[in-house]
């Protein structure tokens, strides 16, 4: 038994009514007609206990009737029918998702969103179905529903408490779209599963706790249709201040070469706007006067400094705002790598037809490092081969006497490219080839044009343009090439043919070194590599991989991976390392292509064997955007909000206890057991009526009888 | 008091306590001149000595030394309180018929006998006189509704010790339910001037042991005040001041020597005269003022 309007029992209170009314009686029925009143004096009406009803029977009557009608207003129901309505309804499935990202980390956030995560989960009854993902730029699951379900609904709580406990926010971005992707994936599969079972929709929702930041990324949603079945609840959780300022490294001007470049972005609802940036070394070290600098809220401003010469590493550091977990830029490398090319041949410069013209602008100027290249005619015959030359590239033939020399200069590590530009220069370069005495290339008979194709994606080299959006080489049309013959390159590697079989890039180890061979030149009269742009990336893989790694790293940031190809020489198995910036060393297995663990801003080191590189990783400045994303945008890629006063756990409740009364009012409709209850209140008052009747004329008889007899 | 007439009443109550009575031992009555004195308008012609105005052609009224062997007024309290009753008769019902009773029984005895009613004032005065007719006429004076508001003693007490020249017997009939400031002065006067005072007072049983059980709107009959009254709750206060009341008219009186006699409505009339006669009796036995 259930009441519709519970609170309308409260009118049983009324019984006390008759009571009292009963007792009341006793005081004024009447006037009493007294010779003087010089004795008496007015006392209040009381009721004492020794106040007797005199009428337990008429009190009764009245008291049932009253509780009768207060039962029938407060609409009851008959329980056993509605459990099986609602609670069958009431099963929910909803996942929790934690933003751990980096502006987590601002004070009093964390601890604030624990709290809501532990409300959220003891809020659950035992038939709803939870999961908590933790996120930042990936999605992590802290308790998926599977375990859920599984555990003790009493240790339930305990445990996610202390998996609770073991998560911190971490430096990564927020990437809220693939978050949602994946809870609501899962909470769909979870769906599929129960439809089989039970024929009741369970309620789903997806509980986001976040900081809700502008920097979010919510890209991933774009192509996701977000589920009907599936709303999504928001709790933001604020942090005190709200001035943020960020850092991030641009890439250098093509004026000031020897400037620095850093974007310093201040929050939308930031209060202030005043800064200052300061230069550190890796210890803390101030290097440089603070620099203040003035950025309004909301916008972001481009400053130039001038590095401290002679450092390696060194710090960023902004000060001014409310938040520290984004005001460390670190910086690796600054000073610019100077590299060399040799170039054997006999072109002009300036001639447009000849290799050498592409090939000098092939490696542009940066910052990080500079290409010289070394003219033909400074390479004297009898001048030997400098080791510390980065790269040989050798136009059409080699001299005789150059060939010793490139032999030892590629067994002691270096690399030698070769462009054969007719099928006499190849004969040339033969014995470092190939070991069989009969080698010979032909000049191919080509039919208008021959095209690159099976290309070698794994080879460093390569690498570069294994995604589809790169890996179309068709649009190089090469009008000759030469014939290599296949048999006789022994061991050598072919990363690329013709499509008329025969081989376009070829590389063959030679001691430490390899030699590259080009069947076709990139000069527009072979081909049309050059006036490509798979031209200068091409020729600078191939330099930087001469260079035993890249050059130039790319800029990191948390969660950035590392791919170790371009470190790799083909066939090398040398461990490598990373020392991460808190001292700790991850070993690499040979078969390792990505360098995943860089989860710490700072400036990781790569121990590659041969040498080292050091590469910085920094927040992503994305996470700088600390002002509060509207949820409109999430609406706007179709993911259905739940109502926004419903997104607080206690407005989650509340919606569940009004849809749960709709249907309390249906079946209470249905019942309609406020009808008996009326019926039988006024059938008890016409029974309370005759009897009140019956025992008035009892005593008004019983009175008259004994008034003449007294008289009497 | 299922009797209506009065009149009637009062002789059975008579007869009924007489019979249990010594007759009086004295009859003592005569009809002895005293003086004449000048006629004047007003006075009954009747009394006109003519033998003498046919001496002296002068008009000299006879007056005679009265031929009852005592005078008696009976002040008779009418106010509303009076009307009061628990049963079925009031205070005044049986105030009426102890007045009747008495002038009914002096009559008998050939007394004169005089009434004064009263509420807060004197409502009627007779003169105690002792002749056919006088008695009809106390009955019917004592036959009228009382119609007052209230009772005040002090007024009518001082108004008949003014009027009461002559020596007699005052019987004040009242339930003296009012202040009794001066109460004691008026007895005196009334003592001092040679008259012998009897206090009957009236009171209902209601009014004695307050036997209201449940809480009702008190309305006092006179001047129909209403107050709300828990009895159980003033019971004790209302019996303490009803004995403080009833001890100082005890103290007055018993102080002026005035037999006092408090009757309850449910006492029987005829023992209440009985007892007071007998007790009159014996005090005069034993010498005591007439």
């Amino acid at each position: 038994m259930g009441f519709l309007s519970g609170w309308f029992i409260a009118g049983i209170a009324a019984v006390a009514a008759p009571i009292l009314f009963h007792m009341i009686r006793r005081t004024p029925s009447g006037k009493v007609p007294f010779s003087t009143l010089m004795f008496l004096q007015p006392s209040p009406p009381r009721i004492t206990k020794r106040s007797r009803i005199d009428q337990w029977p008429l009190l009764l009557l009245r008291a049932l009737a009253l509780t009768l009608l207060a039962l029938a207003f407060a609409r009851p129901f008959l329980r056993s029918v509605e459990t099986n309505v609602t609670e069958a309804a009431q099963e929910r499935q909803i996942a929790v998702l934690l933003d751990r990202s980096a502006s987590m980390q601002r004070a009093g956030v964390w601890q604030d969103a624990q709290l809501r995560v532990v409300d959220a989960f003891a809020a659950a009854t035992d038939a709803d179905q939870m999961a908590l993902y933790a996120f930042d730029n990936r999605t992590e699951a802290i308790m998926t529903f599977q375990e859920w379900k599984e555990l003790e609904p009493s240790t339930r709580r305990e445990i996610l408490v202390q998996r609770l406990e073991k998560i911190t926010p971490g430096w990564g971005s927020t990437d809220l779209g693939a978050a949602l992707v994946l809870a609501a994936d899962d909470i769909e599969s979870l769906e599929m599963e129960g439809d089989d079972k039970s024929e009741t929709k369970a309620a789903s929702s997806v509980l986001l706790i976040s900081d809700i930041q502008q920097g979010s990324a919510i890209e991933s949603l774009q192509n996701y249709e977000w589920p009907d079945t599936i709303e999504l609840a928001v709790q933001q959780v604020a942090a005190a201040g709200t001035t943020n300022a960020g850092l991030e490294l641009m890439a250098q001007s093509d004026v000031d070469v020897d400037q620095v470049r850093v974007r310093v972005s201040n929050a939308s609802d930031s209060e202030s706007e005043e800064f200052t940036i300061k230069w550190t070394d890796n210890d803390g070290e101030s290097l440089k006067e603070p620099q203040p600098v003035y950025v309004a809220p909301g916008r972001s401003r481009i400053v130039s400094f001038e590095p401290p010469s002679g450092i390696g590493s060194s710090q960023l550091i902004l000060a001014g705002d409310a938040h520290e977990f984004d005001n460390k830029l670190y910086l690796d490398r600054l000073d610019a790598t100077e590299l060399s090319v040799l170039y054997l041949g006999k072109e002009e410069e300036n001639d447009p037809e000849s290799l050498r013209f592409y090939l000098t602008r092939a490696f542009p100027q940066t910052p990080s490092r500079t290409v010289r290249m070394i003219p033909p005619q400074i390479n004297d015959v009898d001048t030997p081969i400098d080791p510390t030359i980065s790269m040989v590239v050798v136009a059409n033939q080699v001299e005789g006497k150059r060939l010793p020399e490139l032999r030892k200069y590629m067994q002691d590590g270096g690399t030698v490219l070769y462009v054969a530009q007719t099928a006499d220069g190849v004969a040339t370069v033969a014995p470092l080839l190939s070991d069989n005495q009969e080698f010979a290339a032909v000049e191919a008979d080509v039919k208008e044009y021959a095209l690159v194709e099976q290309v070698d994606y794994t080879h460093p080299v390569f690498a570069p343009f294994a995604d589809a959006q790169f890996a179309d080489f068709t649009r190089i049309h090469c009008w000759k090439h030469r014939t290599l013959p296949t048999s006789a390159l022994g061991d050598a590697r072919i990363l690329a043919r013709f499509d008329d079989g025969d081989p376009a890039i070829v590389e063959k180890s030679l001691g430490r070194g390899r030699l590259l061979v080009f069947a076709t030149g990139w000069q527009p009269s072979d081909s049309q590599l050059a006036l490509s742009t798979k031209f200068v990336p091409l020729m600078n893989g191939i330099l930087e991989q001469a260079e035993s790694g890249p050059m130039s790293l790319p800029r990191m940031q948390i969660g950035d991976e590392l791919r170790l190809a371009p470190f790799r020489s083909p066939g090398q198995t040398k461990r490598f390392a990373v020392t991460k910036p808190d001292g700790g060393v991850v070993e690499l297995k040979d078969d390792d292509q990505l360098f995943t663990e860089t989860s710490d801003p700072g400036v990781y080191e790569l121990d590659t064997g041969d040498g080292s590189a050091r590469f910085a990783v920094n927040v992503n400045p994305d996470e700088t955007d600390t002002s509060v994303m509207p949820l409109e945008q999430l609406e706007s890629l179709g993911v259905k909000m739940m109502d926004i006063n419903q997104s607080d756990p206690a407005n989650i409740a509340a919606a569940e206890a009004r849809e749960r009364q709709l249907k309390i009012q249906e079946l209470e409709k249905q019942q309609k057991l406020w009808r008996w209850l009326v019926i039988a209140a006024i059938a008890l008052l016409f029974i309370e009526t005759w009897l009140a009747g019956r025992i008035a004329s009892k005593q008004s008889t019983g009175e008259a009888t004994s008034l003449q007899g007294g008289t009497a | 008091m299922r009797i209506k007439s009065l009149e009637l009443r009062a002789k059975i109550v008579v007869e009924g306590f007489q019979n249990g009575l010594n007759r009086s031992p004295k009859h003592g009555f005569s009809v002895e001149f005293t003086e004449y004195r000048q006629y004047s308008p007003g006075d009954d012609p009747r009394y006109l000595d003519w033998k003498l105005f046919a001496r002296s052609d002068r008009h000299y009224i006879k007056l005679f030394e009265d031929e009852t062997n005592l005078r008696c007024h009976l002040l008779v309290d009418l106010s509303k309180s009076m009307d009061f009753g628990s049963g079925t008769y009031s205070k005044a019902d049986y105030a009426r018929t102890l007045a009747a009773t008495l002038s009914f029984f002096l009559s008998n005895q050939r007394d004169a006998t005089g009434l004064l009613t009263f509420d807060e004032s004197v409502r009627e005065y007779i003169p105690a006189r002792f002749r056919p007719g006088h008695l009809r006429r106390i009955m019917v004076a004592l036959e009228r509704k009382p119609d007052g508001r209230s009772t005040n003693l002090q007024h009518p007490l001082g108004q008949a010790a003014e009027r009461l020249n002559k020596r007699g017997m005052v019987v004040l009939i009242s339930d003296l339910l009012a202040p009794l400031d001066q109460f004691s002065d008026h007895l005196t006067f009334l003592r001092t001037r040679g008259h012998e005072v009897v206090v009957f007072q009236v009171l209902d049983p209601e009014e004695l042991d307050f036997p209201f059980e449940k809480p009702a709107l008190f309305e006092d009959v006179e001047s129909g005040q209403e107050i709300y009254v828990d009895p159980e709750s003033v019971r004790e206060s209302y019996m303490e001041k009803l004995q403080a009341h009833l001890d100082q008219i005890d103290t007055t009186c018993s102080r002026l020597g005035i037999p006092f006699r408090r009757v309850s409505t449910a006492d029987p009339l005829e023992h209440v005269l009985g007892e007071f006669l007998r007790q009159r009796m014996s005090n005069k036995a034993r010498g005591g003022t007439r």
